[in-house]
């Protein structure tokens, strides 16, 4: 975490993958360098593409994509031993306990079998499932089987591990739970996570770097911080009497927008704070909150101006995810 | 960066001082790659083959055709036993005509088992991203498969071989003149074997349903069984004797017959192929069912 390595945790150069008909991956150029990434994007942008084509499941058509400074063209079996996967779709057989399903999958990725039983078990523990781990799975409900689906990634003590849409099917609650796991995997467990997911809202809450593709081209790849940094804006919310707000705000010569029961004045010049006060107390309005604005992700994925946006399935999140916009 | 997460994590002890919370773990232990894990997926579908590691219900189809292919090498020691050796009904060189369709039972039974079921269940993505690479995991499988219908093979007649020596009066003479056995029985087991496993294994990778899968093993096997005969029983025309190498049964029965050195059945003897041509025709359906496998797990969704 942190540390200064000489070679990023992934790269890729110019990647492009095609498919008959469909360009997945279109010259995507990226350096990242652990923690927790998130990778977002509409259903269909290329992230499950970018994530088998890391792992060496899938060839690319051109460029070249590292993984641990392994080459994924050529070495992706030993990139494999050291990387965990957890795919989107449903990848478990109903017939088996987790523990034994565990256990097998520790041995396929090189461990003996008395450190794949104890890694079975304890990694069954960590995503939080005990005695019902000798279950067949069949009789699991989402939220086990995708934690089994996350165990399986993790028992064999990967440095990164590749999850596809994580919190797919899952209710707000075991939504809540998945991504509290994945935020200790990252923090506590120290393994680097890159995370595929529709939804901003998940991403944002626990991810430190964000990268976001679109039609397979890559949008942005950069800390969460940089896509939420302040914006140029200051928010100020009243009760009522925004109207009287704004006009007052440009006969002082600051202009400024009305959204509602905020005012937007634009930070360019001098510091508008005290002028926005004296107003306030000038026109008697009761002043809820007074806010410098953040950058929106979904600004990333809207379209320049006025046009409907075409990636209509990208979601901001769950009801109730915090927005980057929210007070603290 | 942060000093709280670079400390190790000792054990956090709740208020309760009950529940302790050992913390993550790193694995420090050996990574033993690629072929070990080739390895176990060999031995886990080895034991998959004959139900263990599974339920009840699915050992007794494999353990069940298992014990048939056994009855005949019995029943042939009884008999030798009782009546001196003198009725030979069942021979070394004829037991595979005996116990092939018990092995291709079991082939249906189990292929579709060992291929179909990782294809059914999605579970083809999890084990393409980990040590092995599709390769890896068909021969894997393959293996398995193999050394199954190995076992039902080679079993049954060693059994015979080593009992009939047993029975009779002398059995180091016995061994002594029949010294020249144990190379036929292997060669014989290995063709059959083979040529059995890769065409089933073939079938069954093209499609995660099972029904399908296990209709089409037995199915493609009797189909080519009877055009094969039905061809090489055409009398007047020349050549229809090839109709032999189109019957998978009567390729393997003549490879078997030519590595003992005995006769065949009529049919057999009406072709009147050099013994050789069986051999290669064999080894030309596992080739070709094997480039089917290959080819299927190299172009596989996962």
């Amino acid at each position: 975490m942190g540390h200064a390595v000489s070679v990023p945790l992934v790269a890729t150069e110019r990647l492009t993958k095609r498919y008959p008909g469909v360009t997945a991956l279109d010259d995507v150029s990226l350096a990242l360098d652990g923690g927790i990434v998130g990778l977002v994007g509409a259903n269909g942008a290329g992230k499950s593409t970018l994530l088998k084509v890391l792992l060496g499941l899938v060839p690319a058509t051109s460029g070249k994509a590292w993984v641990l400074g392994l080459d994924a063209a050529t070495q992706g079996s030993r990139i494999r031993q050291r990387v965990g996967y957890m795919p989107e779709h449903d990848c478990l057989p109903p017939d088996v306990g987790a523990a034994d399903f565990v256990t097998h999958m520790a041995r396929m990725s090189g461990l003996p079998a008395d450190a794949a039983r104890e890694r079975a078990a304890e990694t069954l523990r960590h995503v939080g499932l005990y005695e019902e781990r000798y279950r067949a799975i069949g009789g699991y409900s989402t939220g086990m089987r995708q934690r089994v689906k996350l165990a399986q990634a993790l028992v064999h003590d990967p440095s990164l591990v590749l999850l596809d849409e994580p919190t797919a099917g899952l209710d707000p609650a075991g939504r809540e739970e998945m991504l509290e796991l994945i935020r200790r995997i990252g923090s506590e467990f120290g393994i680097a996570i890159i995370m595929a997911s529709h939804l901003l809202g998940e991403v944002e809450r626990i991810c430190d770097h964000l990268v976001a593709i679109d039609g397979g081209r890559l949008i942005r790849s950069a800390p969460l911080a940089e896509f939420t940094a302040l914006t140029r804006v200051l928010t100020v919310e009243v009760e009522e009497g925004s109207d009287r707000l704004a006009d007052a705000l440009a006969r002082a010569g600051r202009p400024a927008r009305r959204e509602g029961r905020l005012v937007l004045v634009d930070l360019e010049g001098p510091p508008p704070y005290d002028l926005v006060r004296d107003l306030v107390v000038d026109l008697g309005l009761r002043l809820a909150r007074v806010e410098q604005g953040r950058h929106q992700l979904e600004d990333l994925f809207r379209p320049v101006e006025g046009d409907t946006p075409d990636v209509g399935l990208l979601e901001a999140g769950p009801p109730g995810g915090h927005r980057a916009g929210d007070a603290p | 960066m942060n000093p709280e997460v670079s400390t190790p994590p000792a054990d956090v002890r709740t208020s309760s001082g009950s529940i302790y919370d050992l913390g993550y773990q790193r694995y420090t232990g050996p990574r033993l790659g690629r072929a070990y894990a080739a390895r176990s997926l060999y031995a886990h579908g080895l034991a998959a083959a004959f139900g263990i590691g599974r339920s009840t219900r699915s050992k007794v189809i494999p353990m069940g055709l298992f014990v048939i292919a056994l009855v005949p090498a019995v029943i042939e020691l009884g008999i030798a036993a009782l009546a001196g050796g003198i009725l030979q009904p069942v021979r070394l060189d004829n037991y595979y005509s005996l116990v092939g369709t018990v092995m291709l039972l079991f082939c249906a039974a189990v292929a579709p088992e060992l291929v179909g079921r990782d294809q059914r269940n999605h579970v083809l993505s999890l084990y393409f991203s980990r040590a092995l690479d599709r390769r890896d995991y068909a021969l894997a499988k393959f293996g398995a498969l193999l050394t199954a219908m190995l076992l039902i093979a080679l079993v049954p007649e060693f059994v015979l071989y080593l009992g009939s020596a047993l029975v009779g009066a002398d059995p180091i003479a016995y061994l002594r003149a029949h010294l020249d056995q144990p190379g036929p029985i292997l060669a014989s087991g290995l063709v059959t074997s083979l040529e059995v496993a890769t065409v089933a294994l073939a079938i069954a990778a093209l499609t995660p349903r099972r029904a399908y899968a296990t209709g089409g093993i037995v199915a493609a096997w009797f189909i080519a069984d009877g055009l094969g005969t039905l061809v090489a029983s055409v009398g007047d025309v020349a050549w229809t004797r090839y109709g032999v190498l189109l019957s998978p049964s009567l390729v393997s029965d003549g490879a078997i017959r030519w590595f003992f050195g005995t006769g065949g059945d009529e049919i057999l003897l009406r072709a009147d192929l050099p013994g050789w041509w069986y051999l290669v025709a064999a080894l030309v359906y596992s080739g070709a069912a094997g480039i089917v496998i290959l080819r299927r797990y190299s172009r596989i969704p996962a």
